[in-house]
């Protein structure tokens, strides 16, 4: 009898009538790292939270060690030896990762902070991890706070631990790090859940993976026995192919005109230095670089959110600059934000708003020259929601209660439906399931066969060279290569670019200076 | 003119300075302890004139001066607890809630002063005692150190010494990292098991209890007799000290003398006639001050903020390994 954790038939259904998790039966044995797989909205996060002790099931028993427990808050949790490592780190900025490390584990009244130093030294020593016990939180790195989230967990005794998309925020050098850090637990004896999208990261390192689809798990199997691209079948549940269907057509006119671009918010350093391409009618320009090498602040400055920057934006051979975000729209300009709940969506308003938050004011949805047309916007709402494949009640669902994936298909709708002349789209699929980024990366394609001149900024490398015509790499705020066959290039040589490592004119630029 | 400088050049003028900071500081305390919990009590004004008119009447009906400032301080936490039961476990909205409780103790106070004593302004008609002041004979009469040492009422030194007391317990001890954690980050305070609502509702508690002190110190130190509206704002210029201070205890001692500089200044404009004219503006000066000091503060913020933005590498270039913060801006914004 080696599962140190099992599920039989638990479910939990919320308040609202929403099914999150149905007859859940599913057993971890000591020491695997056993993958949980699924959609968005298939009851991932449910289900690790009623682990956790966060959400009480309502039916189902769950038995730690072997004995039933029955957790009514996450201190029990934590007494049975499971500990979790949120998404959202569950940290204290203004506090010392010490600090954070031994928060309400009473030993003394008073803080001893070379005490807790050393506390965390040796902590550190024993899972070799690399923190500094004295360092404020907010100060650290994503992957560092991540680290101390794993840490906590340990400190406090946790011999199960989930992780909820643990890969998400990092780096791919702090993903390795990561996972020869979680193989070093599993072989302390440590047993791990692991939630992730990504599927090569799960099939590299996980024992056992447990596929779980609208609520429930539907297999649990040994990872040895699959590969990523019967992985993403059995996730979606049916035959899917991740491939593009990609036309070649003509490009057209040039469409935007970036010349001699450079942006600086502090005197020493150059976030933008010198840029310069075109964007043409159906044409997809990718842009590719570590974060924080100007591709934000490129994006920002095209879309009217910076304005003090040197050299000229042209959209159709005007200049864009200093005009407002309006204006911009109604030349035809489409925006798809990085960050689609605080810039793209209006959370608390309904999906049928925000469908229209944009396209209102071109009077199509007015009647009596003053008062909404609700009956125009319903048919037009409804027709998107089939359009992209939006999975919602209705039309009048609060946005917010939608999964990220079905959150990005609004956003995706309403800013393709204007027919943009130019379209910015930024990180289209970044926490968005295999089957909606399917469809959105569809209609990107679909949208530059329209005629549409897009430019595309993705983290993700594989996105990037199976939808772009052309792809941009950004280092140190400079365009450091500028590919036109896509086929001769792989995600290493990109790499290459993006750390610095390349540069394709690099000559040219010497022999300017 | 020369009767002006020769109020602010005296040791007395020094002694105003900490008689007017006394009252704010205690509840500017009040308003850091509850604001590391995550709470604005905007209550504070309401909650002092309650003290201070229960302590006055609680010495007249037990004759025992420390008696007095217990009821004094118990009607306050009493009525502060009122506010943490509404805001944590009825889910009033905290800023409303403090508002009536304001509201409540303006009119509140006159209402119960009139039952017990059938004044409505001026409670002289019953006896109260008031807290000593410490004299110290060798050195009262020496310039400026007089001044800064003797002649100090005994809640002043309470007020100084609990300034230091606070900021070592929330710096230094388990319940002030835990206080700072409910503040800061509720979820992930209660995901490591500690009660948020209780350590709120201890939080507004005792800063209900550090406001009445204050209030007790208008009515049975600064004078012997509590008037209708006595705390005059101080309950809110006391929000402005301590958002002033960024939050720690010691500069709250600092934006609190301030403060109490700022009174003593209008005072001694308006006593030694300079420029009488003015008087009525010279009042405004502690006012206009927390205006300033909020302007001031917000500015510094900013700065600081933009500082530090550059400082963390949104700059480009530097280590790709170490720096390079993949969070989509606005998670932590939710």
């Amino acid at each position: 009898m080696d599962n140190v954790l099992q599920l039989v038939g638990i479910g939990r259904v919320y308040g609202n009538g929403i099914v999150a998790n149905r007859d859940i039966n599913i057993e971890v044995r000591r020491g695997e790292i056993h993958a949980i797989v699924g959609e968005n909205g298939a009851g991932k996060s449910t289900l690790m939270e009623i682990i956790y002790g966060m959400e009480k099931p309502d039916s189902g028993q769950m038995f730690v060690y072997g004995k039933e427990v029955n957790f009514s808050s996450s201190m029990d949790a934590i007494k049975m030896n499971i500990g979790m490592v949120h998404q959202h780190f569950m940290l204290v900025n203004s506090l010392t990762v010490g600090e954070n490390l031994i928060l309400n584990t009473p030993k003394n009244t008073i803080i001893n902070k070379r005490k807790i130093a050393q506390l965390t030294q040796e902590l550190c020593e024993k899972y070799g991890f690399n923190l500094d016990g004295n360092a404020v939180v907010k100060n650290l790195s994503v992957g560092n706070q991540q680290q101390l989230e794993i840490l906590k967990a340990l400190y406090r005794g946790a011999q199960i631990l989930i992780l909820d998309e643990p890969t998400a925020v990092l780096t791919p050098q702090e993903t390795e790090k990561l996972f020869e850090q979680l193989k070093n637990l599993k072989e302390k004896g440590h047993t791990i859940l692991f939630i992730s999208h990504k599927l090569n990261e799960i099939v590299g390192i996980s024992d056992r993976i447990s596929i779980l689809r609208q609520g429930t798990i539907v297999d649990t199997f040994e990872t040895s026995t699959v590969d990523v691209s019967q992985l993403s079948n059995l996730i979606v549940g049916r035959e899917f192919s991740e491939k593009i269907e990609k036309p070649e057509i003509e490009r057209g006119d040039v469409v935007l005109r970036v010349d001699g671009l450079s942006y600086a918010n502090s005197p020493v350093k150059k976030l933008l230095d010198d840029v310069s391409f075109t964007v043409s009618k159906g044409e997809i320009v990718g842009l590719c670089g570590v974060e924080g090498n100007g591709q934000r602040e490129l994006i920002q400055a095209i879309t009217g959110a910076i304005k003090n920057y040197s050299g000229t934006i042209e959209l159709c051979g005007a200049s864009v600059k200093g005009i407002s975000r309006k204006k911009l729209r109604e030349r035809g300009v489409a925006h798809v934000p990085e960050d689609r709940i605080a810039e793209g969506l209006s959370k608390d308003s309904s999906i049928a708003d925000n469908l229209i938050s944009t396209l209102y004011i071109n009077g199509k949805f007015i009647k009596h020259k003053f008062f909404l047309d609700r009956k125009t916007i319903k048919e037009f709402s409804d027709e998107q929601i089939a359009k992209y494949e939006i999975k919602a009640n209705d039309s009048n669902d609060i946005v917010g209660m939608l999964s990220g994936g079905n959150m990005q298909k609004v956003v995706v709708a309403r800013e393709f439906e204007d027919d943009p002349v130019f379209a910015v789209i930024d990180q289209p699929t970044r926490g968005v399931d295999i089957g909606a980024s399917k469809i959105i990366r569809d209609k990107i394609v679909e949208l530059r066969c329209n005629g549409c001149a897009v430019l595309l900024n993705s983290a993700d490398l594989s996105e990037l060279l199976n939808i772009s015509d052309r792809v941009l790499v950004f280092y140190s705020g400079k365009i450091v290569a500028d590919f036109e066959n896509l086929t001769e290039i792989d995600e290493e040589t990109l790499g290459r670019y993006m750390l610095g490592l390349d540069d394709m004119f690099r000559d040219e630029k010497d022999g300017q200076e | 003119m020369d009767d002006f400088f020769n109020i602010i050049f005296s040791n007395e003028f020094l002694v105003s300075i900490l008689r007017l900071s006394t009252p704010i500081l205690f509840a500017a305390l009040g308003a850091l302890i509850s604001n590391k919990a995550g709470v604005v009590n905007i209550g504070l004004e309401g909650i002092m004139l309650f003290a201070a008119l229960f302590g006055v009447l609680g010495c007249s009906w037990t004759g025992n001066l420390f008696a007095g400032g217990l009821i004094g301080v118990l009607i306050g936490a009493f009525v502060s607890a009122l506010l943490a039961f509404s805001t944590l476990y009825l889910k009033s909205d905290t800023i409303l809630t403090g508002v009536v409780i304001n509201l409540v103790g303006a009119g509140g106070t006159i209402f119960f002063l009139e039952v017990f004593t059938g004044d409505k302004n001026v409670s002289t008609s019953i006896v109260s005692e008031v807290f000593p002041t410490l004299e110290i004979e060798a050195i009262k009469d020496v310039p400026f150190i007089g001044g800064l040492l003797s002649g100090h009422n005994v809640l002043t030194w309470v007020a100084i010494a609990l300034a230091i007391l606070l900021w070592f317990v929330v710096n230094k001890t388990h319940f002030g990292i835990k206080l700072k954690a409910v503040g800061e980050n509720p979820v992930a305070a209660s995901s490591l098991g500690i009660p948020v609502k209780n350590y709120r509702f201890i939080a507004i508690v005792l800063s209900g209890v550090l406001a009445s002190v204050g209030g007790i110190f208008l009515s049975m130190g600064y004078v012997s007799f509590f008037a209708s509206n006595m705390t005059a704002g101080r309950g809110f210029i006391a929000l402005a000290a301590e958002a002033m201070a960024m939050g720690n205890p010691l500069f709250t001692l600092l934006s609190s003398l301030l403060f109490g500089f700022m009174s003593a200044l209008a005072i001694a404009f308006g006593s030694s006639g300079f420029m009488a004219i003015f008087n009525e503006i010279f009042e405004m000066m502690p006012y206009v001050a927390t205006i300033v000091a909020l302007i001031v503060y917000a500015v510094i913020a900013k700065q600081k903020n933009k500082m530090k933005e550059v400082k963390n590498g949104k700059s480009l270039g530097k280590g790709i390994q170490n720096d390079v913060r993949r969070r989509p801006s606005g998670i932590r914004r939710r």
